[in-house]
């Protein structure tokens, strides 16, 4: 057996010792592929927020859970936002080469207390599966005290799963 | 107009329009109590951008200039003195010199608008506008102050 044969033996059995080396990542990159093009999408924002207490807004380093906001997009594009302020907001996000508006309403929270309100935010996001966000969003909620208003310019990472 | 206190204040203003769009408004508020007379005139430039899916809403970006000036009166203070009751003339003046304050500062504009109706090029809109500057050179991004925009809007088209 020359050395040509022995390439020829060794050919399938490389092959099939690669696919079973290989086999999760390629299963992997399977679903990867497989996966819908538009999914969940979980975005971490930090930055200070003003919270209605008048003058500028103080910056903690390192970030402060109020400085903090989650926010959950799914595939319909609604929106959950989680912070301490603005508040917790559900709406709806609308998508345009990569920047975005959305609105909606939730619980509006500054230093003199909670109301019902309503939100509006725009934002610029970049696409593939770790995004970075760019936002503003601005509330206005009622309460006993009167109107009550806040926002907050953020910035995070976004992970789409 | 909000100023970060969640007190609104009455502000009138005039806006243009472009026909590409483009926005250019300057609003004029401000209040006297006693000697000190505060004024505020802010100037933005704004692009709106169709991102609420149609063109009922949309979201605005742009520059915004602020200036604020605060000025205070001199005034004279008379302080009555026990022998004011027996010469009239026995009088001590305190005068307080005048002061003023005057301050710029440039940022950035965010906001949505929308159209409420319109007939026969006249318009009849609302916004939700906020300006947000940096409160100076020194400090982080990010650290900001805002004067708050909730405006009706008559426009005629010319």
């Amino acid at each position: 057996m020359n050395h040509l044969d022995s390439l020829k033996l060794c050919r399938p059995r490389a092959l099939i010792l690669a696919a079973k080396n290989y086999a999760p990542l390629m299963v992997c990159a399977l679903l990867m592929l497989a996966r819908p093009a538009a999914a969940t999408t979980v975005i971490a924002r930090f930055g200070p927020p003003a919270t209605g207490g008048g003058g500028t807004n103080p910056v903690s380093l390192p970030p402060a859970l109020v400085d903090t906001e989650i926010s959950v997009v799914t595939a319909g594009k609604m929106e959950f936002n989680i912070s301490v302020c603005p508040g917790i907001l559900i709406g709806k996000r609308f998508d345009k080469d990569g920047y975005y508006g959305s609105g909606g309403a939730g619980l509006v929270i500054t230093q003199t207390g909670g109301g019902i309100g309503g939100y509006a935010a725009i934002g610029y996001e970049t696409s593939g599966t770790v995004k970075f966000n760019a936002d503003f969003k601005q509330a206005i909620g009622l309460a006993a005290s009167g109107l009550l208003s806040s926002y907050a310019l953020r910035i995070g990472a976004g992970y789409e799963f | 107009m909000e100023e970060g206190d969640n007190r609104f204040r009455p502000t009138a203003g005039i806006e243009f329009v472009a026909p590409s769009g483009l926005l250019g408004t300057i609003m004029a508020y401000g209040r006297k109590f006693g000697p000190v007379t505060e004024q505020t005139v802010i100037l933005s430039g704004g692009q709106p951008l169709d991102l609420f899916g149609g063109k009922t809403f949309q979201g605005i970006v742009g520059i915004s200039v602020v200036s604020e000036t605060t000025e205070i009166k001199a005034t004279t203070e008379i302080k009555a003195t026990t022998e004011v009751k027996a010469t009239a003339n026995a009088t001590s003046n305190t005068t307080n010199a005048a002061q003023r304050d005057q301050s710029t500062n440039i940022g950035a504009l965010f906001g949505i608008r929308g159209q409420i109706y319109s007939i026969k090029g006249i318009t009849f809109a609302g916004s939700w506008e906020s300006h947000v500057y940096p409160p100076g050179f020194s400090v982080i991004a990010l650290s900001t102050g805002r004067k708050q925009l909730l405006t009706l809007n008559v426009g005629v088209s010319l």
